[in-house]
């Protein structure tokens, strides 16, 4: 009986662990609608974050994937760099960002990546879990939403 | 011929003041100093100081008048004066002529002295409307003690206190995206205490010029002193300006801040792009965030 009460216990605590929010969302923003593919919400300018946990077989380090990140939006995707930097979640994890202005069917769009990575253990196959925040919006709502998303990011939990 | 000493000493003093502000006397001047022994040790630089050329009683002496330096002036650090009426030369020997009735901090509790520090910074950033962004942050440092220097545009230099300058500096970049960033700090303490040092030397030396003047019954006596005179009274003009200045910049921070607009898109890509051999790269980036949310 208590084996199975301490079961229930820890089952409720993984169930509202997964459905708390990974960050404090900023001001302005609302979660939308668990869909099954990570954590979305908006504003109703049309700015948006989304996190989402994505994995990789190949195990590398942040520097590694923070570099090939940067080179495939730069270099394939003709983004313009903007800054770059490093962050922490809030369990002190550190991470990397970097802010690049891209061109969407015409229109500018400013955008915000955040990454976090972490081993996966051999008996789940190996590779890497990594955490991507993103942030995006049209130049002027992306400007006026900026420091409130940036101050958000540290307090990620995953 | 004591006349002649007097005033050879003097010359010397005020040469020495000369020399180490880069102004070299005459070579037959030179010469004629370091024939009497006049020329060396009659002035210690906080090279000299710190270098241990200066008698430890001295230093500490020198250390406790420094550490009040944020709320005096050079004049305060001047008071440190040399003892050379002894008349001892290659002797140096400093004294705390401090005549303001405050107690003289015990050695074991003085404060450490503050740097003397000049802020200087520089920020790019894009703002949905740089105009209004230019003056709402002019009104905000003017709300802080602050002021404009000068203006061309959305380009601003402003001078704010210093104690302000992390607070602007965190506003400012609170206003959009930075694109460019930058800020300093400049230590001027050294600069600051030898100047107060050579100031303080240099109008001991004009006090006894005066009084020779006054003794002074040859022309050509009075003629060389008046010279001697002038040229000290522009090094302490000049020395007086540099610690105004020095002052007048560690007080206020310099913040130059250029507010622009949000500019274009950029080009596309020229080439056609290849997917990354990363899968989960492939899956982020801005056209996949506007357009599969």
């Amino acid at each position: 009986m208590r084996r199975l009460r301490h079961f229930v216990a820890a089952l409720s605590a993984a169930f509202f662990a997964a459905c708390a929010a990974p960050l404090q969302l900023p001001e302005g923003f609302v979660e939308l609608e668990d869909a099954g593919y990570g954590y979305r919400a908006v504003t109703s300018d049309d700015a948006r974050l989304w996190l989402r946990e994505l994995r990789d077989p190949t195990e590398g380090e942040i520097e590694f994937w923070a570099e090939a990140l940067q080179r495939d939006l730069v270099e394939e995707r003709g983004y313009e760099l903007v800054a770059s930097g490093d962050l922490q979640d809030a369990s002190g994890a550190g991470g990397r960002w970097l802010e690049a202005t891209s061109n969407v069917r015409g229109q500018r769009i400013d955008y915000l990546v955040a990454l976090w990575c972490r081993k996966r253990s051999w008996w789940l196959g190996g590779g890497e879990d990594l955490l991507v925040a993103e942030f995006a919006a049209g130049a002027e709502v992306y400007a006026r939403r900026l420091a409130q998303v940036k101050a958000a990011l540290s307090t990620v939990r995953w | 011929m004591r006349l002649s000493w007097l005033l050879l000493s003097l010359f010397s003093v005020g040469a020495a003041s000369c020399a180490a502000e880069g102004h070299y006397p005459p070579a037959e001047m030179a010469a004629d100093m370091e024939a009497s022994g006049y020329a060396s040790g009659t002035f210690a630089s906080l090279d000299d100081i710190t270098n241990g050329v200066v008698d430890e009683s001295a230093r500490v002496g020198m250390e406790l008048d420094a550490a009040r330096l944020p709320s005096n002036d050079g004049a305060r650090l001047g008071r440190m004066a040399l003892a050379d009426d002894s008349g001892e030369a290659g002797e140096v020997r400093f004294v705390d002529t401090d005549d303001d009735g405050l107690p003289d901090a015990p050695e074991s509790t003085a404060p450490r002295r503050e740097r003397m520090l000049i802020y200087r910074g520089n920020l790019a950033i894009e703002v949905p409307r740089a105009e209004d962004a230019a003056k709402a942050f002019l009104a905000q440092v003017e709300a802080w003690g602050g002021y404009l220097q000068s203006q061309t545009g959305t380009r601003l230099s402003v001078r704010l206190p210093a104690e302000r300058f992390d607070a602007a500096f965190t506003a400012a970049k609170g206003t959009g995206r930075v694109l460019h960033e930058q800020r300093s700090a400049s230590d001027v303490t050294e600069e600051f205490v030898d100047l107060g040092i050579r100031l303080d030397n240099a109008k001991k030396s004009r006090e006894r010029l005066l009084e020779l003047l006054q003794k002074a019954d040859k022309v050509e006596d009075m003629l060389k002193i008046e010279n001697e005179l002038r040229r000290l009274t522009e090094e302490i003009e000049r020395m007086e300006g540099r610690m105004k200045f020095l002052r007048d910049q560690v007080a206020m921070a310099t913040l130059d801040i250029e507010f622009r607009s949000v500019a274009e898109a950029p080009p596309p890509p020229p080439h056609r792009r290849r997917p990354s051999r990363f899968r989960w790269i492939n899956q982020v980036g801005a056209a996949n965030l506007m357009e599969r949310f």
